[in-house]
């Protein structure tokens, strides 16, 4: 089976496809085009217009990378939420037009699944982990209990990407922040102490964010308060997975989201997996941010197993829970 | 209330089916403080829109034709 991906739930337009071959996800293709903004955050209408400029041509170039051709694909699929409702329903119809021009189904999934079951599908042995999913807007710890993805832990407040760039904007870093804000940890020279804030098996960040704030303001060295960010928010998103690997007698855990670039996050989770004698998976970058394939891969197993949606009514969902879908591709 | 009506005559009947089957879910699913109406018939696409206020009838009409452009895009790539 052949599918094509849309993903545009905020900052990137995405096209992916992938073929499945012995219940493995094989990437044909896989388009990433990032909205960047002049100054400041994401705008959702300017996203959404970004997304609507480029779609059409990442869709041809992503048939001309994977060499399928139209006639080829079984299945379209779009990440039917959470995220930006401007730019969910930029690329939702997108989907729709392309389903009715080449009369193929289409099926609207969600994005927090779709990380999860891209790890699943592409990396060897990873078979039932635990997924600290950490980007922008998004901050879980996810695992699978009695047919449906549970969000064990989450944030309260921002997303730990969102947490990074709100405080690269403060101190003058362009977009994205986080690997600059990487970089510049390197050089520190102390650790500052920053609220650890964890309630339940939750976590705020708002609370760091603040503090870090108030310490750039009193004139304390960038790298520093980087270094010191790093290791607090890290350290506790460490703690959250490890106590949903504990509750859930897991022993794998897999990292996704943009934020798990970040080297000192994977050295963190990697050490916490060994000394739980636990194995430890990351996606490549390409499959760890957000992307086509990932939505397309999630469409495959939903639709092996019995899902179909209408075009009429695929419908977006801004608050689309991981833990609304059922899944009933798993035992 | 606030009007616009947009009027569109697509080149052949599945250019106007594609956009309008593309947009329907979107109609559905409302815009705040806007209403719409959509008609296909035959490759004439009519677009109805009230608002509020300029600003909400300006941001649906953004939208809307965002969409049909967008959808219109695919079509003829693919």
């Amino acid at each position: 089976m052949i599918c094509l991906g849309i993903e545009g739930t905020a900052h990137s337009i995405c096209v992916g496809i992938v073929k499945e071959k012995n219940n493995r996800c094989i990437v044909l293709s896989n388009i990433i085009k990032i909205y960047k903004p002049e100054k400041g955050g994401i705008h959702p209408r300017e996203a959404a217009n970004h997304h609507a400029t480029y779609i059409a041509d990442l869709i041809k170039d992503s048939f001309k990378q994977s060499g399928v051709d139209t006639g080829d694909v079984d299945l379209v699929s779009f990440s039917k939420g959470p995220g930006l409702g401007p730019c969910l329903r930029t690329a939702a119809t997108a989907a729709r037009a392309l389903s009715l021009t080449i009369n193929k189904p289409i099926l609207g999934v969600n994005h927090c699944v779709a990380h999860l079951e891209i790890g699943r599908g592409t990396l060897k042995d990873c078979i039932d982990p635990v997924l600290l999913y950490t980007s922008g807007a998004n901050t879980q710890v996810i695992a699978f209990a009695e047919g449906r993805y549970r969000v064990f832990g989450e944030t309260l407040d921002v997303g730990i990407g969102n947490c990074l760039d709100k405080f690269g904007r403060i101190a003058n870093l362009s977009f994205p922040c986080g690997p600059k804000i990487e970089q510049l940890a390197l050089n520190a020279k102390k650790y500052i102490d920053l609220p650890y804030s964890i309630k339940g098996m939750d976590i705020a960040f708002s609370g760091l964010l603040t503090a870090a704030e108030t310490f750039y303001k009193k004139g304390e060295k960038l790298e520093d308060i980087c270094f010191s960010i790093q290791e607090t928010a890290f350290a506790a998103l460490t703690e959250i997975t490890e106590r949903a690997m504990a509750h859930t007698e897991k022993k794998q855990v897999l990292l996704a989201g943009g934020v798990a670039a970040n080297k000192r996050l994977c050295n963190m989770v990697n050490t916490m997996a060994k000394e739980r004698e636990a194995s430890f998976f990351v996606p490549e970058k390409t499959l760890c941010i957000d992307n086509g394939a990932m939505i397309a891969w999630l469409g495959v197993l939903m639709y092996n197993n019995g899902v179909r949606m209408k075009v009429e009514n695929s419908f977006i969902n801004q608050r689309f829970r991981t833990d609304m879908v059922d899944v009933t591709w798993r035992d | 209330m606030k009007k616009v009506c947009f009027v569109l005559d697509f080149e052949n009947f599945d250019d106007a089916r594609v956009v309008y089957n593309s947009l329907n879910p979107e109609i559905k699913h409302k815009i705040p403080k806007t209403k719409i109406k959509v008609k296909l018939k035959e490759t004439v696409l009519k677009i109805d829109i009230e608002a509020n206020d300029i600003s909400s009838l300006r941001a649906a009409c953004n939208s809307y034709l965002r969409w049909i452009n967008t959808a219109l895009n695919v079509k003829k790539t693919v």
